[in-house]
């Protein structure tokens, strides 16, 4: 006996009547399948922090030197009162005709306290004199000064 | 920001309904095809990945069930060329329509599901969308990419080569 299109029909419709059942645990898994998933390199900040977070505990941070605090400040250099530069150039003997005379003019007061003068700022640095007025016009006070060594 | 958001999370619902909508039409199909309700289920899972993987590409207007039996016939005809030289199943012997129909139902469908994986690709398709899912012959062209002449003949072809698997003889 053979199969006829109305077997074949009846067979078929059977079952092509069958309702299939939605099926909550297939659902379930393909929700879990499709649940959102970070790509990688959305993860590459726990990385690259951890790094980050090494980096800074193994290193010192540079910290900016501080000043000291000042004590003192140094002097400024006194400018020079040259009384007769142009006699360093010459021996100390040739000069003394020139003291007296600057001494002399300068002599206006009757009594004067004594003034430091630094003279040959521009000379040799070995050696500098100072020069001491005094009241008297005839004692005139000359002060090498030996600014090399512990003289000074 | 926040639209993107409210964009995920609609997209998300939706595709949550999509599912719950066509999970029981994709798994049967996928069954149908397979013969084999594990098989079905895989495939069908795949179906829905792909579904989700290209949601935003998907032109809806054309109607998601097409797209969804379209993709469920490729998911499937995939697992099947993998799985070919295992599935080559013979019936045992020829089944006459009155044998047939003394089966028991789960038996009876076995039978079916086994004379259909004897049936080349586009045949089996046709003739599962045409005649067991009840498809239009139009939508059945539409889904396989033939025309509906094609369709017919494949229907008219495969049902006279599953009739002669059932009598026992070669497809």
């Amino acid at each position: 006996m053979s199969w006829t299109d109305d077997d074949l029909n009846s067979a078929l419709a059977e079952w092509k009547a069958e309702e299939a059942e939605p099926d909550a645990a297939f659902e379930r898994r393909v929700l879990a399948a499709v649940a959102p998933r970070r790509p990688w390199w959305q993860w590459a900040w726990a990385p690259a922090l951890a790094a980050g977070l090494a980096v800074w505990a193994v290193i010192p941070a540079e910290r900016p030197v501080e000043r000291p605090p000042l004590l003192a400040r140094a002097p400024s250099a006194p400018s020079p009162n040259v009384m007769n530069a142009g006699c360093f150039a010459r021996p100390l003997h040739d000069c003394r005709g020139s003291w007296r005379a600057a001494s002399r003019d300068s002599h206006g007061a009757a009594t004067r306290a004594p003034r430091v003068t630094f003279a040959g700022a521009d000379a040799a640095p070995a050696t500098e004199f100072v020069r001491l007025i005094t009241d008297d016009p005839d004692v005139v006070i000359l002060w090498a000064l030996n600014t090399e060594g512990d003289g000074k | 920001m926040e639209s993107g958001i409210l964009a995920m999370t609609a997209r998300a619902e939706s595709f949550e309904l999509l599912l719950a909508r066509h999970q029981a039409t994709v798994l049967r199909t996928a069954q149908r095809l397979l013969g084999c309700r594990e098989d079905a289920e895989d495939a069908a899972q795949e179906v829905f990945l792909r579904l989700h993987r290209h949601w935003t590409s998907i032109r809806l207007e054309d109607g998601v069930s097409s797209w969804l039996y379209r993709t469920t016939l490729n998911v499937c005809f995939d697992a099947l060329r993998k799985r070919r030289p295992t599935v080559d199943v013979e019936l045992e012997q020829a089944v006459e329509p009155d044998q047939f129909r003394a089966l028991e139902q789960d038996e009876r469908r076995a039978l079916l599901s086994r004379a259909l994986l004897k049936l080349p690709e586009k045949e089996r398709a046709a003739v599962v969308l045409r005649e067991i899912e009840g498809l239009e012959t139009r939508e059945v062209a539409a889904i396989l990419g033939s025309s509906e002449e094609t369709v017919r003949s494949q229907v008219s072809t495969g049902r006279a080569r599953l009739k002669r698997i059932l009598e026992g003889g070669r497809p």
